[in-house]
């Protein structure tokens, strides 16, 4: 994983920042630069484009815990509210990635639920791809939104 | 198995203002339309119970321009009209009504000596449905009813659940039991193009109980199923044992036969079920001429009791003559034979269900592949276009 892209990274939220809601430290966001838009020509560049911020977005918030608990932003529901498009959307990249072993899962408990539910992070075939889209776009905490 | 006959009571009397007023409802949904045929008009309505002494009951009907058929949780009935020589609804001469009622469950001794009760007039929450699926009408409905101490002897005469209290109903709730009764018919058997109503036409009806919370292991339960003929209507019922005929028919009236099948199956908590023996008594007498109504108490015997499920499924079977058939008479499509029927649907289930997520794993790897293959265009890995689209 990318040090500076590691949970807790971010101090203070800011534009482009989204605050989770049971006030945890929040999490940046990051959106593709629009030099990316022109790599992504074909008809599953919005699926591209939104598996390519999952990813990250998975990098900056880590794995599950040591202690079992994980962040509610690691769930499909936090993940989409987070990135501001919908679960269903969410639901559609992560099967797919899941897949082909970039992403893993696990069912955890989180704050503000009362069952344990699925969250997800990236596996380590995923977390190298991760690094190299970070590279790529030079990715620091700085960067985010 | 005994047959009497016995005197007469006023319909609102016997059945209670909610089944009139279900009655009323049905006559008024069936007469809405105009004569036509192979015309399905599904029309539901989820208050067709209306209510009952200030209980508010949930209903569901259906009806095409010649069948009008509801079912009421809070009366745990189920009625309907239709229609024969092709002519108007409502029509005292030739529209046909007919009504059924289960007035209350009860759990009685060896000896025949009722000990609890519950009764589904007065309903602790209700729910009913209606799905149609081509010419297959299916209504239903389930509702929890309280339980209560009684002591009595049920007898042929006793009319309706107004002879509830005469039992010594306790006022203590000893618990609750879950009843569902369910409708299915197929409609197109009832939409004959002039004349008569087909000689096969057939409504199949199931009755169901759960959770009865036993008083001892050595009793059984039983039903009392109330069933009117109104407007014209005759009918007949045939017991196992006998056959209990009005011969106040004249020609061309229809009969309404309600074959009692000989078996129900129960269920044990610990799992394995068992097939109970079907005992019927019945009283058979006029409510207002022409109408005529029967009053049956149907229990489940030669089983040990402490089952925690009984269903039943008895037929109606709509002729010109009296009907005597075998307990499940050829009729619609979903005379099925349950068993090998859950089996087949289970293994369909399991095949489809594991190709299934093969064929899905299948799908997501190859569309997560391109995902990534996506990705490594965009941050330059690969040269060439994201993929197709999905």
């Amino acid at each position: 994983m990318a040090a500076p892209l590691s949970r807790g990274n971010v101090a203070e939220p800011g534009p482009g920042y989204a605050v989770p809601g049971d006030g945890s430290t929040p999490v940046p966001v990051w959106e593709p630069p629009p030099s990316v838009d022109t790599r992504l020509t074909g008809a599953n560049a919005d699926s591209v484009r939104l598996a390519l911020r999952v990813v990250v977005q998975l990098d900056r918030l880590g794995p599950p815990g040591p202690d079992g608990s994980a962040r509610p932003e690691a769930t499909q529901d936090g993940l989409a509210t987070t990135l501001g498009v919908t679960q269903g959307a969410v639901s559609k990249v992560i099967a797919r990635l899941i897949a082909v072993n970039v992403v893993a899962q696990e069912r955890r408990h989180v704050r503000g639920r009362d069952r344990r539910v699925r969250v997800y992070y990236l596996s380590p075939e995923g977390e190298g791809l991760a690094h190299r889209i970070e590279e790529r776009f030079g990715l620091s905490a700085r960067t985010f939104g | 198995m005994s047959a009497k006959l016995t005197g007469r009571e006023s319909l609102s009397r016997k059945v209670g203002p909610g089944v009139v007023l279900a009655l009323a409802i049905l006559i008024l949904v069936a007469s809405a339309g105009p004569s036509e045929h192979a015309k399905l008009v599904v029309r539901t309505t989820s208050n067709l119970g209306a209510g009952y002494n200030g209980v508010s009951c949930t209903g569901a009907g259906w009806n095409n321009s010649h069948l009008s058929v509801g079912i009421g949780s809070c009366q745990a009935a189920f009625g309907g009209q239709y229609e024969v020589n092709n002519s108007a609804i409502p029509n005292e001469t030739n529209g046909y009504n007919f009504s059924f009622f289960v007035d209350w469950v009860g759990e009685f001794t060896p000896s025949g000596q009722l000990v609890r009760l519950a009764s589904p007039l007065a309903p602790v929450s209700g729910r009913a449905n209606s799905t149609v699926r081509g010419d297959e009408v299916n209504l239903s409905m389930s509702q929890v009813l309280n339980v209560t101490n009684a002591s009595g002897e049920w007898t042929p005469n006793d009319t309706w659940a107004g002879r509830g209290p005469q039992w010594n109903v306790s006022n203590e709730t000893i618990g609750t039991t879950v009843f569902g009764m369910g409708v299915q018919l197929n409609v197109s058997q009832f939409a004959t193009a002039n004349s008569t109503v087909n000689a096969s036409s057939s409504v199949k009806f199931d009755v169901g109980l759960s959770g009865w919370p036993w008083a001892a292991q050595t009793d059984r339960l039983g039903f009392v199923l109330d069933s009117l003929g109104a407007w014209g209507s005759y009918f007949t019922f045939n017991a196992t044992s006998s056959t209990l005929a009005d011969n106040w028919n004249t020609t061309n009236r229809t009969f309404i036969s309600v074959v009692f099948g000989g078996d129900a199956r129960v269920t044990y908590p610990s799992g394995p079920g068992a097939v109970a023996n079907v005992t019927e008594q019945a009283g058979l007498f006029a409510a207002g001429i022409p109408n005529r109504e029967a009053v049956v108490l149907v229990a489940f015997g030669n089983v040990s009791g402490n089952y925690s499920q009984v269903a039943y499924d008895p037929w109606i079977v709509f002729s010109l003559i009296p009907t005597t058939l075998p307990s499940h008479p050829p009729g619609p499509s979903f005379s099925w034979d349950w068993p090998a029927v859950l089996i087949a649907a289970t293994a369909v289930l399991l095949i489809g269900g594991i190709t299934g997520q093969v064929v899905r794993q299948v799908r997501l790897r190859r569309q997560g592949e391109e995902l990534v293959r996506g990705m490594r265009v965009a941050i330059g890995e690969e040269p060439g276009s994201t993929g197709r689209a999905r």
